[in-house]
């Protein structure tokens, strides 16, 4: 495996975990909020199943995703619905960002393309639920 | 490991920039046979033009802050990410955080996005508002390409900065 397809497979995986995660976090909301999640998880799952085909045709097996994952803390209400959503979307960027420096031309466009928009959305996440701050100075950055 | 590779990398494109420029001084002598010390111009860093547009960009939302103070928590952080991304930019460039930051030359890109700084700020809050949004959609756009066209030490920083304005975005809209 080259060293972006496993960056790939590890952007997968983080989609696979984002996916479970909505699935939680969804029925805690409702109207607006709701809707943002809604499209969130579209989103990702546009993205899973983009991921999967691309590792496919390089021979790659992808990873399945799990029958559960471990969640960083309960998901009891709409404040923390909307904690973890955008939890979810930095971890995904974190994932994604790892990507960049392995990848270029096309591959990199589709990389950058994800960080930004799982940082777009993690930044809508916040204010809905006036979680400060609300950008990341360095999104996807961990260290 | 991956800092000495770095600095090798950058070592090598100055001393090529050098030799491109150097060139019409050959051994140092002019056309009179004066001796002539060589002129080390090293080409300008393809990334100057984004560090001088992020520091208008970051010189703007101190502007728009003094003629609406009350913005301050709203837009006062995300000028401090444009402060940051400054001292990110110019370490990389190896230039000192603090400035000060040598002009882009024209051939480098200057002018190829919205200068921040052209127009005075809209006397109304939410124009001001709206207008540094149309610059963070710019300088967003500015940092992708140049993730793109980055080399590969280079890509995550400007990925990053490429978020953060799209981030900023959300906030300013």
């Amino acid at each position: 495996m080259t060293p972006a397809d496993e960056r790939l497979v590890a952007a997968l995986q983080a989609e696979h975990a984002a996916i479970y995660g909505y699935g939680v976090l969804g029925p805690k909301l409702d109207s607006t909020a709701l809707t943002q999640a809604h499209n969130a998880d579209n989103a990702h799952r546009a993205r899973r199943d983009a991921l999967i085909v691309r590792l496919h045709s390089a021979g790659v097996t992808p990873p399945p995703t799990a029958a559960s994952y471990q969640l960083p803390f309960a998901v009891a209400d709409r404040a923390s619905a909307l904690k973890l959503a955008a939890l979810l979307e930095d971890r995904t960027a974190a994932q994604w960002r790892l990507a960049l420096p392995d990848t270029d031309g096309d591959v990199r466009k589709i990389v950058l393309d994800a960080l930004v928009d799982c940082t777009t959305r993690a930044v809508g996440f916040r204010k809905a639920g006036g979680l400060t701050p609300l950008v990341p100075t360095f999104p996807g950055k961990t260290t | 490991m991956v800092f000495t590779k770095r600095v090798l990398i950058r070592r090598r494109a100055l001393l090529a920039a050098a030799v491109v420029t150097t060139t019409g001084s050959v051994a140092g002598c002019d056309p009179f046979g004066r001796k002539q010390e060589p002129q080390w111009s090293p080409a300008p860093d393809v990334l100057l033009p984004l560090l001088t547009r992020t520091v208008a960009l970051r010189d703007r939302y101190a502007e728009v802050l003094r003629s609406f103070p009350a913005l301050q928590d709203r837009i006062g952080p995300l000028k401090d990410d444009h402060s940051q991304h400054v001292i990110a930019l110019a370490r990389e460039i190896g230039l000192p955080e603090a400035g000060p930051f040598p002009a882009p030359s024209d051939s480098a890109g200057a002018g190829a996005a919205p200068s921040a700084t052209s127009t005075a700020v809209p006397t109304e809050q939410n124009a001001a508002l709206s207008d540094l949004a149309a610059l963070e959609k710019a300088a967003r756009q500015e940092a992708e390409a140049a993730c793109l066209a980055a080399p590969s030490y280079r890509a995550a920083l400007l990925g990053s900065i490429a978020a953060c304005r799209a981030g900023h975005q959300e906030v300013l809209t």
